[in-house]
C-alpha cells in the first residue's frame, strides 16, 4: 500500500472510460480504451506503442480474475525504429551510421518488479525488422486492485562487457512494442531466451542461433525456480589459407564457395568443456560456469530463477584447439520442476542437440517437418472446413439475461417450431440456430447462457472476442423474464418486475462492455438491436417501454447505452430497438398470432438490411 | 553554457511579401500622430515576440493615435549568453513594414555613450530633436533599484545565482552598472521629451529591458507587455495602481488576484465546464511556461485515480530510492539566474531558497524529498549549482537529486504529495489535480487562493512544518475550493486571457516562412472590423484591465456564456 494523498483529484470530466481488456485479451493498438496510461513513449495506430524515452511505462486495464495471467510482449525493431532513433539523434535521413552493427537490450519489469530480458538485433538482411516475444507469468497481487498491469521498460544499468561493446546508444528510442497479450495462465511459463535474432518462419532454428555480435544471449525465467539452458556449441575446422596468388575466378566465387566449405566444415564437439559467463542485470554481479559437454554435444547451464533476467555468454572451454566456435545454438529446457508435465510424446527433447545434430540424425519419427506439417494440417482439416461454412451466413449473439426468451426468440427467427426446442429451456451450454436463406442471406444465431450458467463468460468470451460476431441481437422483457433459479439447484423461483429490472440492467451492464471491448478492437462497424420482448404482456405501455430502452432518453439502460456508444465511437456502432413478440395468439396472449408473426418478420427484415442483405 | 549555436529559424526567410502586405495593411489600419509615441521593446532574436509587440502597438494607435518608436539591438553579453542569431536588420524591416517611425539600436547608443565615443543619434520629439549621442541629464530612478536591476543583470550574463566577489563576476557587474546607468539616461530622456502614450515591452526584468519598464511607470506612463506563448496575452501595468518601491510585477499579481475574484471565480458555474476541459486538456500538454516543454516527453499526465498513481509511484519511487509509503516533497528549483528581484520574495534570492530548503529537508527523514533541476538550467547556470547541493546531501538517503527530464510527468505526478517551489508554474499545475503547493514569492496566480504563499524563511519553515504533518496525519491540505480555484486559473491563463486573433498566430506555429505566410494571407483576405486584437486591446486600455481578455468577463453569467459559446 503506498501513500494516499487525501486531496488528490486526478480525474476530470473529459477523461475516457477505461475498459478492461477482457481475458484472454490482446491489446495492439495505441487507442485500445484498455491501455490506460502510457509513458515515455508514443501510441501507435497499428502497433500498440513506440518506446520513445529510456524509461517507459505502459498501464493496461484488465479483467480482475483473481487468478495468474500469462503475458506476451512482442517487441519490434523495424525501418521505423531506425527512423525514430536517428532523429532522436538529430541524424537526417541520409546518415548512415551502421545502426545494423549495434544490438538493443530491453528489460520488461512487471509491477516495476524486473522479470524478463530481449536482445534485438537487426541485421540488415532483416528486412521487416527483428521481433522479439517476451513471456512472462503475473500474479494476481501483481496486477492492482483496479486491474492496472504496469509494464515497464529500461535498459539495465549493470551490462557486462561485451553486452555494453556495441550497445546501440538511447536504445529504447524507436522500439515498437507491437501487443501484449493476457491469457489466463493454464500451463507454466517456460524460460525464455533471447539471441536478438527474429523468428525466421524459413528457417525456426536460425532463432536460437547466438549470432556472433554481440555475442551472447538473455535468458528470462519463467514460472518454475530453477531452468535450464541447453548450449549446443557448433565448432567449424580452419580453413587451411590457400597459398600463392588466388586465381581470379577462385576470388569472384570466394563468398559463397567460403560459405559452403563452412557448412560442410561444421561439426559437433562431443567432448571438452564450455565456459558461460553469466551475469545478473540487477545488480551486475558475473560469474563464469564451467560444463562438461554430453556425449550429444550439448551442455546443459542450470541458472536460478531466483537471480532474475541474466545475460550469458558461452565460449569453448579446454580441448578446442585446431577449431573455432562459429555460433552456439540456445534453447530453454524450461523449469527443471515442471517441464516434465508439458512435455510432447513424440517429439525429440530438446536435449538432443541442436539444429546440426538434428540434420544428420533425423529424429526418431523419420518423418521430414514439411510433411508432418502437411499431415497435421490434413488432420485439421475438418474442423477449418466447417468454420469456412458456418462463415457464409453472418452470425449473431443473442444476448440477454435469463428467462427472457433468447432461444425462443432465435427459434422464431429460425422458423424452428417450439417442439424441437422444448428441452432447452434455461440451457447452459450456447445453443446455435441458423435461419438458412437462399444467396446466403440467411444469419447464424449463437445464444449465449443467461446469467444463472456457469458457461455464460467463457460463451460471452468466445461471441465477443474469439470468434466475434457481425451483431448483436440483445434481447430484454421490460421485467417479465421468466424467474429461473441459478443452473444445477431446483425448485420455483420468484423475483419481483423491479427485480428483474435491476437485473436486467445488471446484465446488461456487463454485455455493454463485451460489445465496446469488441468494438473498439475492429474497424468493421457493429450493429446492435435491443428486442424488447413479450410485448402481448404489457401492449398499452409499449411506446414508454421502448423510450426506455431508447439511447438518449435518460433511462437507466439508455444512459448504459450512451455510454457504450461513447467507448465504441458512435459511427462504429448502430443500435436499433424493436418491439417483439415470441409468443401469440393463444389464450394468455392479448396480441393476435398475425401480429406477433409480423414484429418478428420486421425484426429479421432489420437484421437483413443491418447485414447487408437487403 | 551558451545556448546551442542552432541555424537561425528565419533562414532563408522571404521576408519580401509579408513587408509588402502588413505595411498596406498597417497603412489602413493603424492610426498615426506625429505628436504623440508609443516606444516600443523589439531586442529579442525570435520574430513572433517583436511581431506581438509591433501588433499591440499599432492595436493602440487605434485608441490612442500616435506614432511608434522603437527601441532594439543587442550587445556582447547578450550575443554572448542569451541570443545566437539576433538579426538587427530582419527587426528593423519588420518594424518599418509596421508603419514605425524610427528604429534605435539602443544598445549600440548605450555602448558609445559608455566608450565616450562621438555620435549622434537623433529622435525627433515635439520641440525638434533629441540627440541621444549629446550629453544627457542624469536619471531619476531610485539607486537602490538601479542597483537591484544591475545585480539582477550580472547574474544573467554571468550565470551564477548570486553576484559574489570573484573576479569574473565582479568584471561582468562593473559593465553591466556602466551600461544601466547609460540605459536609465537614454531612457529617461525619451519619456522626458517625448509625449510618450505606452511602452511595449516583451520583457520587464533586466537593464535594457527592465530599466525601460521602471523609467516608463516612474513618469506615468503604461506597459503593455505581450507574453511569449500561446495566442495573444497582454499584460497591463498601470502607474497609478503600481507602488513605487515593490517589485515591478507585485502591483500585477495584486490587480490578477482581484481580477479573477471579481470576473473568473465570481463566474465560477458558467466557466466549470471549460475549466475541466482546459485541465484535461492541459493533462498533454501544458505549453510554455510550462516546466514541461513540448518536443521533450512524449505523454501527459494519464493518471486517472488513486489507484493508477499507487501503480506508477512504486514504479518510480524504486528508481529513485524513495519510500512509496512516505509522503513525498517535491522541490523545483529554479533557473537560478532568471529574472531575479522582479517580484515580491521570501529569500534573498532563488539559489538562497534551495539551499535553506535542502537544509529543512535534511532534519525531516520522516518524508522523502525530491529535488528537481530546472529543465533549462544549463543556459541560466555556469555554476554547477544543483549539482553541488546534491554532492553535498548524498548522504541523505531520504534526499533524492533528479534533473527534470529524467522523470516523467505521470512518475513526477504519482510522486508528489507537496510541491515546494517560489514562483515556478507547476505551482499552478499541482493544485488542479489536488496537489498542494506552497510558495515562497509572488506569481502571476499567487493571489488568487490556491497556493500558501510565505514571505519570510521563518513562515517557510513554519508552513512546511505545518504541512508536513498533515501529510503524514493524512489531513487534507487544499480542499474542493482550492482545486476549482486553480482549474478556474488554469482555464484563465489558457483560455480566458488568451485572446485569439488570426493577426496573433499561435506561438506553435513558429517563426519560420509559415508564421508570415498565415499572416500575409489573413491581411489580405480577411477584413478586421471585430478582431480580437483590437477588441481586446481597447478592452485593456480602456478599462485598465491588468489583463487582455477574449471576452468581456464583467458581464453577467448569460451574457458570458452567450459570448463564450458555452455549451448549456
Amino acid at each position: 500500500m503506498t501513500y494516499d494523498l487525501a486531496s488528490l483529484d486526478l480525474s476530470t470530466s473529459f477523461d475516457a472510460v477505461p475498459l478492461p481488456l477482457a481475458v484472454p485479451g490482446t491489446v495492439g493498438r495505441g487507442d485500445d480504451p484498455a491501455l490506460v496510461l502510457l509513458d515515455g513513449a508514443s501510441r501507435g495506430a497499428h502497433r500498440l506503442a513506440r518506446l520513445r524515452r529510456q524509461e517507459a511505462l505502459a498501464g493496461i486495464h484488465v479483467e480482475v480474475t483473481g487468478r495468474p495471467l500469462r503475458v506476451t510482449v512482442v517487441l519490434l525493431v523495424d525501418d521505423h525504429a531506425t527512423r525514430l532513433w536517428r532523429l532522436a539523434q538529430g541524424l537526417d535521413a541520409t546518415a548512415h551510421p551502421h545502426e545494423e552493427a549495434f544490438h538493443r537490450v530491453v528489460r520488461l519489469a512487471v509491477g516495476g518488479r524486473p522479470r524478463a530480458l530481449a536482445l534485438l538485433h537487426r541485421r540488415t538482411v532483416d528486412e521487416r525488422g527483428c521481433l522479439q516475444r517476451l513471456t512472462v507469468e503475473v500474479g494476481p497481487e501483481e496486477v492492482g486492485p483496479g486491474g492496472l498491469l504496469t509494464l515497464g521498460f529500461d535498459v539495465p544499468e549493470h551490462l557486462p562487457s561485451w553486452a555494453l561493446r556495441r550497445l546501440l546508444p538511447d536504445g529504447l528510442t524507436g522500439v515498437c512494442v507491437a501487443r501484449v497479450k493476457v491469457e489466463p495462465l493454464e500451463r507454466p511459463v517456460r524460460a525464455g531466451t533471447s539471441t536478438g535474432r527474429s523468428p525466421d518462419t524459413s528457417r525456426p532454428d536460425r532463432r536460437s542461433l547466438v549470432p556472433r555480435r554481440p555475442g551472447g544471449f538473455a535468458v528470462s525465467p519463467g514460472s518454475g525456480e530453477s531452468l535450464r539452458v541447453v548450449l549446443s556449441p557448433r565448432a567449424v575446422a580452419d580453413r587451411p589459407t590457400p597459398e600463392g596468388p588466388v586465381p581470379l575466378a577462385t576470388r569472384a566465387r570466394e563468398p559463397l564457395a567460403r560459405l559452403r566449405d563452412r557448412a560442410q566444415a561444421a561439426v559437433v564437439r562431443r567432448s571438452g568443456e564450455v565456459h558461460v559467463e553469466v551475469t545478473r542485470v540487477t545488480d551486475g554481479r558475473t560469474r563464469t560456469v564451467r560444463l562438461p559437454l554430453r556425449p550429444d554435444g550439448s551442455a546443459l547451464l542450470e541458472l536460478d530463477a531466483a537471480d532474475g533476467p541474466v545475460l550469458c555468454r558461452p565460449r569453448l572451454g579446454a580441448g578446442g584447439a585446431g577449431a573455432a566456435v562459429a555460433d552456439w545454438h540456445v534453447r530453454a529446457a524450461g523449469g527443471a520442476s515442471r517441464s516434465s508435465p508439458f512435455r510432447r510424446v513424440g517429439v525429440p527433447s530438446p536435449t538432443c542437440g541442436g539444429p546440426v545434430a538434428r540434420s544428420s540424425h533425423p529424429g526418431p519419427t523419420g518423418r521430414s517437418r514439411p510433411v508432418r506439417a502437411g499431415l497435421s494440417g490434413l488432420a485439421g482439416a475438418p474442423e477449418k472446413l466447417g468454420r469456412v461454412l458456418r462463415r457464409r451466413y453472418p452470425t449473431v449473439a443473442v444476448t440477454g439475461m435469463t428467462g427472457v426468451g433468447k432461444t425462443r426468440l432465435a427459434d422464431r427467427l429460425a422458423r424452428r417450431t417450439p417442439g424441437e426446442a422444448a428441452g432447452e429451456v434455461g440451457s447452459a451450454t450456447m445453443e446455435r440456430r441458423t435461419r438458412r436463406a437462399s444467396r446466403l442471406r440467411g444469419f447464424r444465431f449463437l445464444v449465449v447462457p443467461g446469467d444463472n450458467a456457469a458457461t455464460r463468460l467463457g460463451a460471452l468470451d468466445q461471441v465477443f472476442h474469439d470468434e466475434p460476431v457481425d451483431g448483436v441481437l440483445h434481447v430484454v422483457a421490460n421485467g417479465h423474464a421468466t424467474p429461473r433459479r441459478t443452473a444445477g439447484t431446483t425448485g420455483a423461483a420468484s423475483a419481483t418486475r423491479e427485480e428483474q429490472l435491476a437485473a436486467e440492467l445488471e446484465d446488461w451492464t456487463i454485455t455493454a462492455h463485451r460489445i465496446a471491448a469488441m468494438a473498439v478492437r475492429r474497424d468493421a462497424p457493429v450493429w446492435l438491436v435491443i428486442a424488447v420482448t413479450k410485448t402481448d404482456l404489457y401492449p398499452d405501455d409499449l411506446d414508454e417501454v421502448l423510450a426506455y430502452y431508447s439511447p438518449g432518453s435518460g433511462s437507466p439502460f439508455a444512459a448504459k447505452i450512451d455510454e457504450l456508444r461513447a467507448l465504441a465511437g458512435g459511427a462504429r456502432l448502430s443500435v436499433d430497438v424493436l418491439p417483439v413478440a415470441a409468443e401469440g395468439g393463444d389464450k394468455r396472449s392479448s396480441l393476435p398470432q398475425k401480429e406477433a408473426d409480423a414484429m418478428v418478420e420486421a425484426l429479421a427484415t432489420r437484421l437483413g438490411q443491418l447485414s447487408g442483405h437487403v | 553554457m551558451p545556448e546551442p549555436r542552432t541555424p537561425p529559424p528565419h533562414d532563408g526567410l522571404d521576408l519580401g511579401p509579408f513587408a509588402e502586405t502588413a505595411a498596406r495593411f498597417w497603412g489602413h489600419h493603424a492610426l498615426r500622430d506625429p505628436r504623440r509615441v508609443i516606444l516600443v521593446e523589439a531586442m529579442s532574436q525570435d520574430l513572433r515576440v517583436t511581431l506581438r509587440t509591433l501588433a499591440v502597438a499599432n492595436a493602440l494607435t487605434r485608441v490612442e493615435p500616435a506614432d511608434v518608436v522603437v527601441l532594439s539591438g543587442t550587445d556582447e553579453d547578450w550575443d554572448a549568453v542569451v541570443w545566437s542569431y539576433f538579426d538587427l536588420d530582419l527587426v528593423t524591416r519588420l518594424c518599418h513594414a509596421h508603419g514605425v517611425r524610427q528604429v534605435v539600436d539602443v544598445h549600440d547608443v548605450v555602448d558609445r555613450r559608455v566608450a565616450a565615443e562621438p555620435f549622434h543619434e537623433r529622435v525627433t520629439t515635439p520641440r525638434g530633436s533629441l540627440d541621444l549621442g549629446g550629453p544627457l541629464p542624469a536619471s531619476g530612478i531610485d539607486p537602490e533599484r538601479l542597483a537591484s536591476v544591475v545585480d539582477a543583470t550580472t547574474c544573467r550574463m554571468a550565470q551564477v545565482a548570486r553576484v559574489d566577489g570573484t573576479p569574473r563576476v565582479q568584471e561582468k557587474r562593473a559593465r553591466v552598472s556602466a551600461r544601466a546607468e547609460q540605459f536609465s539616461r537614454v531612457y529617461d530622456a525619451l519619456l522626458t521629451e517625448l509625449d510618450v502614450v505606452a511602452v511595449v515591452s516583451s520583457h520587464v526584468d533586466y537593464d535594457n529591458f527592465g530599466l525601460l519598464v521602471e523609467a516608463g511607470l516612474r513618469h506615468g506612463v503604461p506597459v503593455l507587455f505581450p507574453q511569449s506563448t500561446g495566442g495573444l496575452k497582454v499584460y497591463g501595468l498601470f502607474p497609478e495602481r503600481q507602488d513605487a518601491a515593490d517589485p515591478v510585477r507585485a502591483g500585477l499579481t495584486v490587480d490578477l488576484g482581484r481580477f479573477f475574484e471579481d470576473h473568473v471565480w465570481a463566474h465560477r458555474e458558467v466557466l466549470r465546464r471549460s475549466a475541466e476541459l482546459t485541465v484535461h486538456r492541459s493533462k498533454a500538454m501544458l505549453g510554455r511556461p510550462s516546466w514541461w516543454r513540448p518536443g521533450r516527453n512524449f505523454s501527459g499526465v494519464e493518471l486517472r485515480g488513486p489507484q493508477d498513481r499507487a501503480a506508477v509511484r512504486r514504479v518510480a519511487a524504486a528508481g529513485l530510492g524513495l519510500d512509496p509509503d512516505r509522503p513525498v516533497v517535491a522541490v523545483f528549483n529554479h533557473a537560478v539566474s532568471d529574472a531575479l528581484g522582479t517580484n515580491v520574495e521570501a529569500y534573498p534570492d532563488l539559489a538562497a531558497w534551495f539551499e535553506d530548503t535542502v537544509d529543512l529537508a535534511r532534519t525531516r527523514d520522516d518524508v522523502g524529498w525530491l529535488f528537481l533541476d530546472h529543465p533549462s538550467q544549463a543556459l541560466y547556470d555556469s555554476t554547477d549549482f544543483f549539482a553541488r547541493v546534491a554532492a553535498a546531501n548524498a548522504d541523505a538517503g531520504h534526499l533524492a537529486f533528479a534533473r527534470s527530464m529524467d522523470l516523467s510527468k505521470n512518475a513526477l505526478t504519482s510522486l508528489a504529495d507537496l510541491v515546494l517551489t517560489v514562483r515556478g508554474s507547476v505551482s499552478n499545475e499541482y493544485p488542479t489535480f489536488g496537489i498542494p503547493a506552497v510558495q515562497t514569492g509572488w506569481s502571476e496566480w499567487s493571489a488568487c487562493g490556491f497556493t500558501t504563499v510565505v514571505s519570510s524563511p521563518e513562515e517557510h519553515a513554519k508552513v512546511l512544518d505545518d504541512h508536513l504533518a498533515g501529510l503524514l496525519e493524512g489531513r487534507a491540505l487544499v480542499g474542493p475550493e482550492q482545486v476549482e480555484r486553480a482549474r478556474l486559473w488554469a482555464w484563465f491563463y489558457r483560455s480566458g486571457s488568451d485572446v485569439a486573433s488570426p493577426l496573433v498566430p499561435p506561438w506553435q506555429l513558429g517563426q519560420g516562412q509559415a508564421l508570415l505566410d498565415v499572416l500575409t494571407t489573413t491581411m489580405q483576405h480577411t477584413e478586421v472590423d471585430a478582431d480580437p486584437l483590437f477588441t481586446s486591446v481597447r478592452r485593456l486600455w480602456t478599462r485598465r484591465d491588468p489583463v487582455a481578455t477574449r471576452v468581456d468577463l464583467t458581464r453577467d453569467d448569460a451574457a458570458l456564456a452567450d459570448d463564450l459559446g458555452a455549451c448549456r
